[in-house]
């Protein structure tokens, strides 16, 4: 369990954080949204120990980040947006990096690889930029560490890949993982998320589970020329509008969640009531 | 250095360190055998090529350490790196013993063996050779001339201040190398002579009085030069290490 407190933290004159808490579950899929500069990065790299915040802690299972002690950088794995990966054989990759992390798995990279349609014979040196952004989400999924973190993980993937990403990810997914996926292209990783986090104005301004959304928000579709006078917010389209309501009926919709997510942005004082009660 | 350090994981990370940067020090070896080989082949064809090419390859030899110093975190140098080094499941002190050994011992040793073995190879393919009995006596000869305890006393010193200024020298290029991203070893030299420049005036006043006072007041003056150094030494390499253990990715 990743535990974040009270931490403030700035570049030079801008504050990027303050005073923020929150936690992250085992067991979750987590979406890290927010628009850009809002501080997503940034946040990745406080909760794997690659920034020291200013005042304030965050603890993986009671171990300070900021320490880079083995034992929780063996249980933590960031891919970056950006990331350079060596001239050599995916298969000389593994044996120098996989001895580190001793829950890696032969197996499950095989199967990510697999469903990104990859062979194991790769010549890091010699892919494509997406593909070898492909080739280190699996071994990232392969170290099978508790905390893995990833930055924009479908930037630069093609169309199918982006599905493909989905079902690796998913394949991967064990009760005492925790995955946090901050991106700005939500529709890339929907379906996918058993919570979200949005970062706004320095704060997190909402840390809630997918089931919780969707109990207590409704995403409706409205047609050209009628209104919705109930929502909370509502987007309009060339084919109509969608709606954000409250969920009165109890009957469950299908997340929208860059309906949700341009909602709690727009209304934030109306989406913090409905959370609260 | 409080961490833990771990055989194991030392000698993981080393493996680690050495697959993905070895080629560095392949290139240092390659021009190292090519340049002495290149210098006596010449030997005879070219006499004032060969001078020259000694000349090059005695210039890499003293360069080389300071070179490979100033670039300790040469694997640091882009933001992607830095996260990839410092994710590496290490403590600090593992991953800065491994940067150290891998840019600091390494290399000389590495120049050291190759110009060996090349100059092995230049006396098993020429006439040429070393007379190693020549050598020694002349080592043997130049001791004897010492006289008595008190000229050994002043070599030791001498000899115990040139190796402790050019550590000293190394170890600002290793704080160097620590502290700037990018043309560390220019850098560095920069800095290094304008601290040169701004101690002239007392390094001026320190060689008069040991010209002045006799042979136990230049013993004193280079035994603390020494000192000096071997403070240098410390202070130059804990500020490297703080320094990395501190480094973030912004």
């Amino acid at each position: 369990m990743i535990q974040i407190e009270n931490i403030t933290f700035g570049y030079k004159e801008h504050k990027v954080f303050d005073n923020l808490s929150m936690e992250l579950t085992d067991g979750n899929i987590y979406g890290l949204l927010g628009l850009n500069g809002a501080g997503k990065s940034t946040l990745l790299y406080l909760i794997s120990g690659l920034l020291f915040p200013k005042y304030g802690t965050i603890t993986m299972d009671g171990t300070d980040v900021t320490k880079r002690r083995p034992e929780s950088l063996s249980e933590t794995y960031i891919v970056p947006e950006e990331f350079e990966l060596p001239n050599m054989t995916l298969k000389q990759y593994v044996k120098i990096n996989s001895v580190f992390y001793p829950n890696f798995s032969q197996e499950m990279l095989e199967k990510s690889l697999e469903a990104f349609e990859m062979g194991t014979d790769l010549d890091l040196g010699q892919l494509s930029m997406g593909q070898k952004k492909k080739a280190y989400l699996c071994f990232a999924l392969a170290t099978n560490t508790k905390l893995l973190l990833m930055d924009e993980p479908t930037n630069g993937l093609d169309i199918p890949s982006k599905s493909q990403f989905r079902k690796a990810v998913s394949a991967c997914m064990t009760d005492n993982r925790t995955i946090v996926i901050s991106t700005h292209q939500v529709r890339d990783i929907e379906n996918l998320l058993d919570s979200i986090v949005i970062v706004d104005d320095s704060k997190i301004i909402l840390n809630e589970h997918i089931g919780t959304i969707t109990e207590k928000l409704a995403f409706v579709n409205v047609a050209i020329g009628e209104s919705c006078p109930n929502a909370i917010y509502t987007q309009t389209s060339a084919t109509g509008a969608a709606a954000v309501v409250c969920n009165t009926t109890g009957k469950e919709t299908p997340m929208n969640i860059e309906l949700f997510f341009n909602a709690t942005l727009a209304e934030k004082e109306k989406m913090k009531g409905v959370f609260q009660k | 250095m409080s961490n833990n350090i771990s055989c194991s994981r030392l000698a993981m990370l080393f493996k680690h360190d050495w697959v993905s940067h070895w080629k560095d020090k392949a290139i240092l070896a390659g021009l190292i055998f090519g340049l002495t080989i290149l210098a006596y082949s010449l030997r005879n064809i070219l006499p004032s090529l060969h001078v020259t090419f000694i000349g090059f390859l005695i210039w890499i030899i003293i360069l080389t350490p300071a070179f490979f110093c100033s670039h300790i975190f040469h694997n640091m140098r882009t933001k992607q790196q830095k996260i990839a080094y410092l994710m590496i499941p290490a403590t600090r002190a593992e991953k800065y013993i491994v940067r150290f050994v891998d840019y600091v011992i390494i290399p000389p040793i590495i120049a050291t063996v190759t110009f060996l073995i090349a100059m092995a190879v230049v006396c098993m393919f020429s006439n040429w050779y070393i007379d190693f009995h020549e050598c020694y006596d002349f080592i043997k000869n130049t001791l004897s001339e010492l006289q008595g305890l008190e000229d050994k006393k002043i070599l030791f010193s001498i000899v115990l201040v040139v190796i402790t200024a050019m550590t000293a020298g190394l170890s600002a290029f290793i704080l160097g190398g620590t502290i700037f991203k990018s043309h560390a070893m220019a850098k560095t030299i920069l800095v290094l002579i304008i601290l040169q420049v701004l101690m002239s005036a007392l390094s001026l006043n320190i060689s008069d009085l040991a010209t002045d006072h006799g042979n136990n007041t230049f013993f004193a003056v280079t035994m603390a030069a020494s000192a000096f150094y071997i403070l240098v030494i410390i202070a130059c390499v804990t500020a490297s290490y703080l320094l990395f253990s501190r480094k973030q990715v912004i």
